[in-house]
């Protein structure tokens, strides 16, 4: 195991999780050779890189570079992307991309099995809080290409938070959420606030600040005995999105508390 | 995966065999950087052999045509197969980038 030596980074990262496989694999089972469950899984592995590459597309539609960006993991019912944006702007675009992704993906999964796709998506600065490291000894790693791993609390939290999504909705980091809200073109981003909410091992056991990010051109498509049962949802349809301001003020507050009180080293994203 | 690469009227015409996938797309890429540092700036990439492209892929087709773009270039892509082809359908890359149907057709476009 190696640590790189990169100097300060983003790294951006994307979750998308099916939600509903476990009793889906059970039920579904088939009378052939092949189990129908298998044929929704293989359509989810193949299918939702290529429409996110193909919303990365259409979200640097005007920009003259696209970032460095690609499957990191899959673990189990999830596939997790990660990228590195060099600007806020980058991270912005490659955010849209992500939720209109799980957003749009959802609608198709759902028309075809009895699933839904559920998303988060999360962003740790590489440097002395969070690390990068190669990894030489996994397969498919050879000279040219080191298997690269990240470390560190920001990352962590990502998979606590990705927990918390509901179908059909994206959660977002509050490091990303407090960077996106400070931007001047919104671009139809809009934020939802659930509260405060443990997540273990997570900001020193204090409640995390949980966000839904929506976009009103990209609605999740939902059913009202969903609604009732979600709060997210419930959300999404009866609440007004959070300003932008209102965003900054909470998540500041936060993070000056926990910087003082436990020492939380939480910090704001930089790009360099 | 193999990339062949030659020059019919004034058209760099990448050749792909195999997979363009995850493991093969940083060799790709380099091929590609090494073309435009060249000054090409018309690249046609002849699929006719390829079996498969991945997101990964889409990802260097996507950066060349942005390249490209801000050269004043144009790149195309021709002779996908079925596979290929929804490929691209899935992804929406059938309508971001030009497709021609074979090599003859994709040169007398540029």
């Amino acid at each position: 195991m190696t640590e790189k030596t990169t100097k300060s980074s983003v790294a951006m990262f994307m979750s998308a999780d099916l939600s509903g496989s476990t009793a889906f694999k059970s039920q579904a089972q088939g009378d052939g050779e092949s189990p129908e469950w298998l044929e929704a899984f293989e359509a989810f592995y193949r299918e939702v890189p290529l429409i996110m590459m193909g919303q990365i597309a259409g979200a640097f539609a005007m920009e003259d570079e696209v970032p460095h960006s690609g499957v990191w993991k899959v673990i189990g019912d999830e596939i997790i992307f990660m990228a590195h944006p060099r600007t806020p702007r980058e991270a912005q675009l490659l955010t849209i991309a992500f939720y209109r992704t799980i957003i749009n993906h959802d609608r198709k999964i759902f028309q075809r099995w009895p699933l839904r796709i559920k998303g988060c998506c999360w962003a740790a600065q590489i440097s002395d809080r969070n690390r990068e490291i190669e990894i030489p000894e996994m397969l498919g790693t050879d000279d040219n290409q080191a298997y690269v791993d990240f470390l560190g609390p920001d990352v962590d939290t990502g998979f606590r938070l990705s927990a918390r999504a509901g179908r059909g909705q994206v959660v977002i980091s509050s490091n990303l959420v407090q960077l996106l809200a400070g931007m001047e073109e919104p671009e139809g981003i809009q934020f939802y606030y659930l509260g405060r909410k443990v997540l273990k091992g997570v900001y020193n056991g204090r409640p995390y600040p949980l966000f839904l990010m929506a976009m009103p051109d990209c609605m999740p498509e939902t059913w009202e005995w969903e609604e009732e049962e979600d709060e997210g949802l419930i959300a999404l349809r009866r609440d007004v999105p959070m300003e932008s301001k209102d965003i900054l003020d909470l998540l500041g507050r936060i993070q000056s508390y926990l910087n003082h009180m436990c020492h939380a080293g939480i910090e704001s994203l930089e790009f360099s | 995966m193999e990339i062949s690469i030659r020059e019919t009227g004034g058209v760099s015409v990448m050749d792909f065999t195999g997979n363009l996938d995850t493991n093969t797309s940083p060799a790709a890429e380099s091929e590609v950087t090494r073309l435009l540092d060249g000054g090409s700036n018309k690249i046609l990439f002849n699929f006719l052999d390829l079996n498969y492209i991945s997101s990964s892929g889409l990802r260097i087709l996507l950066a060349t045509a942005k390249k490209m773009r801000t050269s004043s270039g144009k790149m195309m892509v021709c002779n996908l197969n079925e596979t290929v082809q929804e490929v691209f359908d899935i992804s929406g890359f059938a309508a971001i980038l030009e497709l021609a149907s074979n090599e003859e057709e994709a040169l007398a476009a540029f």
